[in-house]
């Protein structure tokens, strides 16, 4: 995923996408528009800054866990099994993101949505009491778009929601293996490509251009 | 039961999804709503087809669902048992049927029509919005004299609407998302997510945002001073100093305005006598302009080069162009004294008017499909900023100088109208304005009785009602004075008070003035009906509860027709049911779809229904076939489908609605950018001010009252309001912003949106700037109380940030309230406003929202 902070107005909304999409547990959001205040009065501001797990080529979670409930998709894509996780928490304090969250039991705040045993295709949105869950760039979408024949982060139901909610279109989705990719074509266009916390050393796959 | 649900195939999603349309906020999104199996509703995605959103939601959108499966829903209808009403008494509600609801209120309306149809007091916010034609022909056809935009008009576009009429036939003027380069966003949150024709203005401007120049004038660094190329802080209720001095600046210092639209589609040229009217023809209405070799001329005479500036000497009387008194009038608004009022640099003062001036790139032009137009990429937008004060209109009369001295209006780059004239004619649409005879755009305001525009003037007249709207003859409405007729019955001669009162998705309690003045008022209507989803807190002051529905189960055809401005699309389409509510409505064996069937079910029960088909008729500008039969009885779902077809056409009817839904369009060029194609006059000198002051000082005079009529100026000046310079400890002003995850106040009972709201606290916080809070023994995270001059206190967590001006405390959101599930720790805003003849502009009908306060600490970080 590529993010131009630039675009960013700190409405919320991929915030509050990821939520409905994801049901995530009960102040969990997996998806935050962080902000922080930068200056003096009167030359002072707000600076926003859309985040997201960074689905790391060398993922310390991955590597912290110790029941092997983290993995990292062929695909890049790294997930939580949340049935197989003891609840060490390792993984959170591996993490230099503080992207991953821990459910402390209490409900998604989300009314409306289905009841967590409804169909199969909402598995993603069932979330165990004791274990960890976060981000997993939408793979319920991408796996549907790739089942289905639509092209991943261009087709809306085979992009992340939060992708496709944006409405400053902050958010771009694709491979960044493919040189002539969406992705690819924003980094060489818009760069130079940023990553956060590149001292962590990790190999984000979320890249950022115009960071505050 | 089918048949009045929406498709649920035939979207860009395909299976499961219905389009539908947000009514969350004013921009009113077109969206796709997936639903599951078991008829609930997980999720809201922008409509991708549909060019006014493109695709996209916001958070609020996003979250829209949220309530349709709330156990604290109301169902049936109910009825007050316990006679006491007020904040904290229970009702002891007993649940009735619907005939016996329809009926009570049936006889209430009727005997209240008998007796005097305008003490009916109809308040809603949405409601023409969203129901149009159908909503104002059942308010014509009952007799009342209109709705009453309750709670929003007490702080809506009181000095934006009629001003947008007046300079541009429209409802409000929106910078152009494609082609503005410069924009000046006065107390305004253009650009963020929170603000009308959001999401094309939101998306369009990021795609180029290293192009354009965005500055936030605002006492707080909002959202969108956030996102702002600069932000510059402002005492709280200058902004008409700072307009004017960049007009001193652009026109006497810098000679930087568009003379050629000044002379062809202004009243620049007309002359103005010493006694500020305008010099005209002799016997009859067109004013004279100068021609430097035939003399003075009417204004339509084809004068080439009338002049702007000068004195001549005209049928014996000095005469000067209005562009020459407004050129002398702003001479003393130095940058030195501006600065000595806003605290906005003098300096900066001189680089926001060149600024501004060269980015109009005044005599360049661009071409639009094909053809050659004006190119003004600079402009300047406000709303409740500069039009929430003592002296609005002034306030409202100055910030319109600058996009019209430039010649920016409904041209590329510019202010563009919201065309709203182009209302319900999807078909045989023309944009024109009606000229007055003296060729000024005179196109009244949508809309009529409680609600009106700016230009020409309404009659002045004595009042009906306790909102006094005859005797402001320029004001879009007049609701705040029922707020202060309830306080101070003595001080306008008690004008007459309404005898019932339906209330309709607005909570005046909670979103108006002060609980316990709003309170007041209510408390003394005798009847009170409210049409809820949830118990509100002003349902909780009805006699009879109706249940309303959630915007996922409704059937509305025309909830978007107005058009998005400049480029891009038009479109039109409206909500239909994604599930089916399980709800009885008001007709037995018909699905409860919108509350209109309320609504003419009422009618029919008092005997008014012939008067509201004939109503709607005229409205609606139906024709042959599908007019209604005065006699004629029509099912909700019948008067839809005629509508549809009347306005698009037969083979769109209701089937149509439900399958499909929306409709799109090109835009020519006229309608992207319509001022260079039709003659009505703007305005930069404001001589109908003048009648309308001496219509209203006979008219006063004459009922014996005191009525404040000094803001009836030919040109804007600014005034102190009543929180301007005051002594310690009220000192401060306290002042409230907008945040992008809320609207109105409704969606502070969204489980989601305020559980983000609580990661931020940004509801129950107030923003002191390090300075003052430090002068007050204040740290980041104490309890504060906030105590206004007139006594009136909240509490709230103090943010210490450097994000505000020294002088101001800033809320957020309309929050607040004490029913179930209203978060009574946010800060309520509302309950720190001043009902009184100091803070309402008389004019425009505004009610100032800089309140003069104190803070101070009351308990430690993390304390109760």
């Amino acid at each position: 995923m590529v993010i131009d902070a630039e675009r960013c107005v700190g409405c919320q909304a991929c915030t509050v996408a990821c939520k409905t999409e994801n049901q995530s547990p009960y102040d969990a959001w997996y998806a935050p528009v962080v902000e922080w205040e930068a200056g003096e009065y009167p030359d002072a501001t707000l600076n926003y800054l859309p985040t997201l797990c960074n689905h790391c080529e060398d993922a310390p979670c991955v590597t912290a866990c110790p029941s092997g409930a983290l993995k990292r998709r062929d695909d890049g894509i790294v997930m939580a099994d949340e049935d197989v996780c003891i609840g060490s928490r390792a993984c959170m304090a591996a993490c230099p993101y503080g992207a991953i969250h821990f459910h402390d039991g209490r409900a998604a705040v989300s009314g409306g949505g289905p009841e967590p045993s409804v169909p199969e295709r909402y598995a993603h949105q069932r979330h165990v009491a004791g274990a960890v869950s976060k981000c997993t760039y939408c793979a319920h979408r991408i796996d549907y778009g790739t089942e289905n024949g639509l092209e991943v982060g261009v087709h809306p139901l085979a992009t992340p929601a939060c992708v496709v909610t944006c409405p400053a279109e902050c958010r771009i989705f694709g491979d960044l293996d493919d040189p002539d990719s969406n992705v690819s074509r924003y980094l060489a266009d818009k760069g130079p490509e940023q990553v956060l916390r590149p001292d962590a050393k990790t190999g984000p796959s979320t890249r950022y251009v115009g960071l505050p | 039961m089918e048949a009045v649900l929406g498709a649920r195939s035939g979207t860009a999603y395909g299976e499961g999804w219905v389009r539908s349309a947000c009514t969350i906020c004013m921009n009113r999104c077109g969206i796709l709503a997936h639903v599951n199996e078991d008829e609930t509703v997980d999720k809201i995605v922008g409509d991708p087809d549909n060019p006014h959103n493109h695709g996209r939601t916001c958070a609020k959108g996003d979250a829209g669902f949220e309530g349709l499966s709330d156990p604290d829903r109301i169902t049936v209808p109910l009825r007050r048992t316990n006679p006491e009403r007020g904040i904290g008494i229970d009702p002891g509600w007993a649940p009735i049927t619907w005939d016996e609801a329809l009926d009570a209120i049936a006889d209430k309306l009727r005997e209240t029509i008998a007796d005097d149809p305008e003490k009916i007091l109809y308040t809603s916010f949405d409601i023409f919005h969203l129901r149009g034609a159908l909503a104002a022909s059942w308010v014509t056809g009952l007799g009342m004299p209109g709705y009453s935009t309750w709670s929003a008009a007490i702080f809506c576009g009181n000095n934006v609407h009629g001003i947008a009429y007046m300079n541009q036939n429209a409802f409000e003027g929106t910078p152009d998302p494609v082609y503005s380069r410069y924009i000046l966003n006065f107390g305004a949150q253009f650009g963020s997510v929170v603000h009308y024709d959001t999401m094309h203005a939101t998306r369009s401007l990021s795609e180029r945002r290293s192009e354009v120049q965005m500055v936030s004038i605002d006492p707080v660094c909002s959202a969108a001073a956030a996102a702002a190329d600069e932000w510059v802080p402002i005492r709280p209720g200058t902004d008409a100093a700072l307009i004017l001095g960049m007009v001193d600046q652009l026109v006497n210092e810098l000679g930087i305005y568009d003379a050629e639209f000044l002379r062809n589609f202004t009243n620049a040229a007309y002359l103005v006598g010493d006694d500020g009217r305008y010099v005209r023809e002799p016997g009859g209405p067109r004013p004279l302009v100068w021609d430097e070799r035939n003399g003075a001329q009417p204004f339509d005479a084809g004068t080439a080069g009338a002049a702007l500036t000068g004195t001549y000497e005209v049928n014996g009387v000095r005469a000067r162009p209005g562009f020459q008194v407004l050129a002398d009038h702003v001479r003393s608004y130095t940058p030195e004294y501006v600065e000595s009022i806003t605290t906005v640099p003098a300096a900066t003062v001189r680089r926001l008017a060149r600024e501004f001036g060269e980015a109009a790139r005044i005599g360049e032009t661009i071409e639009i499909d094909g053809t050659e137009l004006p190119y003004r990429p600079a402009t300047a937008i406000w709303y409740r900023g500069l039009s929430a004060h003592k002296h609005s209109m002034l306030n409202g009369l100055a910030v319109i100088l600058l996009p019209t001295l430039v010649g920016g209006l409904d041209v590329p780059g510019g202010l563009l109208g919201d065309p709203w004239g182009l209302m319900g004619k999807v078909k045989d649409r023309t944009y024109t304005a009606t000229a007055s005879p003296e060729g000024l755009i005179s196109q009244g305001f949508i809309g009529g009785g409680r609600v009106g525009g700016l230009y020409p003037p309404r009659e002045v007249k004595a009042p009906r009602t306790t909102e006094m709207f005859e005797l402001m003859p320029c004001a879009p409405y007049g609701t705040v004075f029922s707020l202060l007729n309830s306080e101070q019955p003595d001080l306008f001669g008690a004008p007459p008070f309404p005898s019932m009162m339906i209330n309709f998705q607005s909570n005046m309690m909670k979103t108006s003035g002060p609980p316990e003045v709003v309170e007041r008022f209510v408390k003394r209507i005798p009847f009170i009906v409210s049409i809820s989803r949830r118990f509100e807190e002003t349902t909780m002051m009805a006699d009879i509860v109706l249940p309303d529905l959630h915007y996922l189960e409704r059937l509305t055809p025309f909830v978007f027709q107005h058009l998005t401005s400049g480029d891009g699309r038009h479109s039109v389409y409206g909500a239909k049911p994604a599930v089916a509510s399980s709800i009885e409505g008001p007709v037995p064996g018909e699905p409860y779809v919108d509350a209109m069937q309320i609504y003419l079910e009422l009618a029919r029960r008092s005997g008014r229904l012939p008067q509201v088909h004939e109503a709607f008729n005229n409205i609606a500008k139906m024709r042959g076939e599908y007019r209604l039969d005065p006699d004629g009885h029509y099912s909700y779902f019948e008067i839809c489908d005629r509508w549809l077809k009347n306005t698009f056409g037969a083979d769109k009817g209701l089937d149509w609605h439900l399958s499909d839904g929306l409709w799109t369009d090109d835009k020519t060029v006229e309608e992207k950018y319509p001022r260079p194609f039709f003659d009505a006059r703007a305005q930069i000198y404001f001589e109908f001010m003048l009648k309308a002051r001496a219509d209203l000082e006979a008219t006063v005079a004459e009922l014996g009252i005191e009525w404040e009529t000094d803001d009836y100026q030919t040109l804007p000046d600014w005034k102190p309001g009543p929180a301007y310079g005051r002594t310690a400890p009220h000192d401060l002003f306290v002042i409230n912003m907008k945040v992008p995850n809320h609207a109105l106040s409704h969606t502070h009972k969204n489980s989601i949106l305020s559980t983000l709201s609580n990661r931020h606290n940004d509801l129950k916080s107030v923003w002191i700037n390090p300075v003052t809070a430090a002068g007050r023994g204040i740290s980041n995270g104490d309890r504060v109380e906030i105590v206004t001059a007139q006594g009136r206190r909240q509490t709230a967590a103090a943010r210490v940030t450097q994000l505000v001006h020294p002088e101001v405390l800033a809320t957020q959101g309309c929050g607040g309230g004490w029913t179930k599930g209203s978060a009574g720790d946010e800060v309520n805003f509302n309950a720190l406003l001043n009902i009184d003849a100091d803070h309402i502009d008389f004019v425009s009908g505004a009610l100032d929202s800089a309140i003069a306060a104190d803070v101070r600490k009351v308990g430690a970080g993390g304390s109760a």
